[in-house]
């Protein structure tokens, strides 16, 4: 998508410039670099006030526009839901898919046509919302069961392929939605027996948090797939923050101490083969698309430190996901203690990919992560161990983890000291 | 945006549109060619965020019989063999997959062995208007009409309270 709104042109260059001298700050800041050479940086990546607020009125424009886009799909999923008898169901639905064909046609005009795109897509960000309220609306106008299965998934696969035309990020969240909402209706016919049996929940729960896991794998891999085609570039991080938060929401539930303290009083569920067909194509897909990360690299001489990066993410995930099985047959009361112990690899992992690799986002997530677990587990731990146990376990982790800082400390002063040192001999 | 881009956008939408007309006459064709049966019934009225009000219809059919459900499996096709009396259609067998009945002014309606020991038809739900979904819940007596195409597969086209067609 051109990021162009109408007689202001926004570059990519007047881009870089401002997040180049938002770095200058930073490193002013950290002591990186000394103020006067700050400001010679700054000289140099100088962008006019004019470009900036063309830039800050163009996203503005975009949020708002999306905003809106949400609440008239809301509002007419809210239309739909009436079930009004003022027209006939035929007539509804005839209403329906003209708005969402007009919506696409508008949106489209809008821009491609009049350089609008920042509206434009919203609009057809709202055709798409209208895609699925008109799924919903001809299933209810022929009483298709409330919450099939595969309502959403439709939804989905209709939507996301807009994603890849319109080169839309809010599309494809939209289509990350979606996808997972889907599998959460398909996973209804992922056990015979159901979950009426309340003894049955927790182990079902456990199982299909594996395969969110290995399906947050694939999203992940799927993003860096997507790192390294230069037209599809910005989806990568929308893949990667949908992957990264399945697998951490995942491994998150199954550290909970009172879930594995109830599965001795449970039996399995019989799982369907559609359950065991979503892990193997899980695995298969995050293998093959890993794989084809490695050959491209291959073939392109990239230095390779990025495909490690990314297969230590693909197979901690394998690694997470095959633990929960092991400990979903094992059905031993202690196994939320390792699960923990990811979360905390987990966060110290993104903490330093984030700062290594430059992605803020993954800094974000790791804090989220750390903050939300540490603050349930307190409340958790204590209510099952009690006050002292729980006491002992935050402080032993809390040493653990400033004993790690410290280390940490210790070996950033030793690459600085490096770093001046071939300095001055240079 | 390119041309390729172009034209993959309006492709999609085209198929999307195709797509939502296709459903619409799919279940339309269903349910202009299926034979109309009434079975017999008992609501429930709750409410879904996508879709509004409606009422779980539960139905006799749907109970088969003790000596007859030790022979299907949790998740296994059931037939189940309709004949008319009276007004209301009642089942006379239940039968796997395999036996199809021939036999005149049979029908039968294709569903699932649930866990419940009950066969799911995919006919539990009925859309109503905002707030009448009372009008079923209230019902002494409630009928469904439902039509079920050559393969068994039902949908739900109306129902019967109290001996009047719902039309709140």
């Amino acid at each position: 998508m051109d990021e162009r709104e109408s007689g202001a042109p926004v570059s990519d260059t007047t881009k870089f410039a401002m997040r180049m001298r938002g770095e200058i700050e930073v490193w002013r800041a950290e002591g990186t670099i000394s103020s006067e050479l700050a400001v010679t940086l700054a000289n140099r990546y100088q962008t006019t006030e004019a470009h900036r607020r063309a830039f800050g009125l163009s996203r503005f424009s975009s949020i708002i526009a999306i905003f809106g886009t949400v609440l008239v799909g809301l509002g007419v999923i809210g239309l739909v839901a009436v079930n009004w008898d003022g027209l006939s169901g035929f007539a509804k639905i005839g209403l329906l898919i003209g708005f969402t064909t007009a919506s696409y046609i508008v949106g489209w005009s809008l821009a491609y046509r009049f350089e609008f795109p920042r509206t434009g897509i919203a609009i057809i960000l709202l055709g798409a919302i209208l895609f699925g309220a008109s799924i919903h609306l001809i299933a209810q106008s022929f009483n298709v069961e409330v919450n099939h299965p595969n309502l959403v998934i439709a939804w989905f696969i209709g939507v996301i392929p807009l994603a890849y035309a319109t080169r839309s990020n809010a599309v494809l969240v939209l289509s990350m939605i979606l996808l997972l909402s889907g599998l959460g209706f398909r996973s209804q016919e992922w056990t015979t027996t159901g979950f009426d049996d309340g003894a049955l929940w927790f182990w079902g729960l456990v199982a299909y948090m594996v395969a969110y896991m290995l399906v947050g794998g694939v999203l992940f891999a799927i993003g860096r797939l997507h790192a390294r085609l230069t037209e599809y570039q910005h989806f990568a991080r929308v893949y990667e923050i949908w992957g990264f938060v399945i697998a951490g929401i995942a491994t998150y539930i199954l550290g909970s101490m009172f879930l594995w303290s109830e599965l001795e009083y449970s039996d399995l569920p019989t799982l369907t083969l559609e359950y065991w067909a979503t892990i193997a194509f899980s695995v298969a897909v995050s293998g093959v698309v890993t794989y084809v990360g490695y050959r491209w690299d291959a073939t392109n001489t990239i230095v390779s430190a990025r495909w490690r990066w990314e297969v230590s993410g693909v197979l901690a995930i394998f690694g997470i996901a095959l633990l929960t099985l092991v400990g979903l047959f094992a059905s031993v009361s202690w196994f939320w203690l390792p699960f923990n112990a990811v979360i905390i690899a987990a966060v110290v992992a993104m903490v330093n990919a984030g700062i290594r690799f430059n992605r803020n986002y993954l800094v974000n997530i790791a804090f989220i992560l750390f903050s939300i677990t540490v603050i349930s587990r307190y409340f958790e731990i204590g209510l099952e161990l009690g006050l002292l146990d729980q006491a002992m376990a935050y402080i032993v982790a809390g040493v653990l983890l400033i004993a790690m800082g410290l280390g940490l400390e210790r070996l950033r002063r030793r690459i600085i000291g490096d770093i001046r040192n071939r300095s001055t001999v240079s | 945006m390119t041309n390729t881009a172009t034209k993959l956008f309006f492709a999609v939408v085209a198929l999307q549109m195709i797509g939502l007309v296709a459903f619409a006459a799919v279940k339309q064709y269903a349910v202009a060619t299926g034979t109309e049966v009434i079975l017999q019934g008992a609501p429930v009225d709750p409410r879904s965020l996508m879709q509004g009000d409606y009422a779980i219809l539960e139905y006799e059919i749907a109970g088969i019989p003790e000596d007859v459900k030790t022979e299907f499996a949790v998740g296994d096709d059931v037939i189940v063999v309709l004949i008319k009396k009276d007004e209301v259609w009642e089942a006379i067998r239940y039968l796997d997959d395999d036996r199809v009945p021939k036999a005149n002014g049979e029908v039968f309606v294709r569903g699932q062995m649930q866990s419940n020991g009950r066969i799911d038809f995919g006919i539990g739900t009925y859309f109503v208007p905002e707030g009448t979904g009372w009008e079923i819940e209230r019902a002494q007596d409630l009928k469904i009409r439902v039509s079920v195409n050559d393969d068994g597969d039902a949908t739900v086209t109306g129902v019967i309270v109290d001996g009047e067609d719902f039309s709140p």
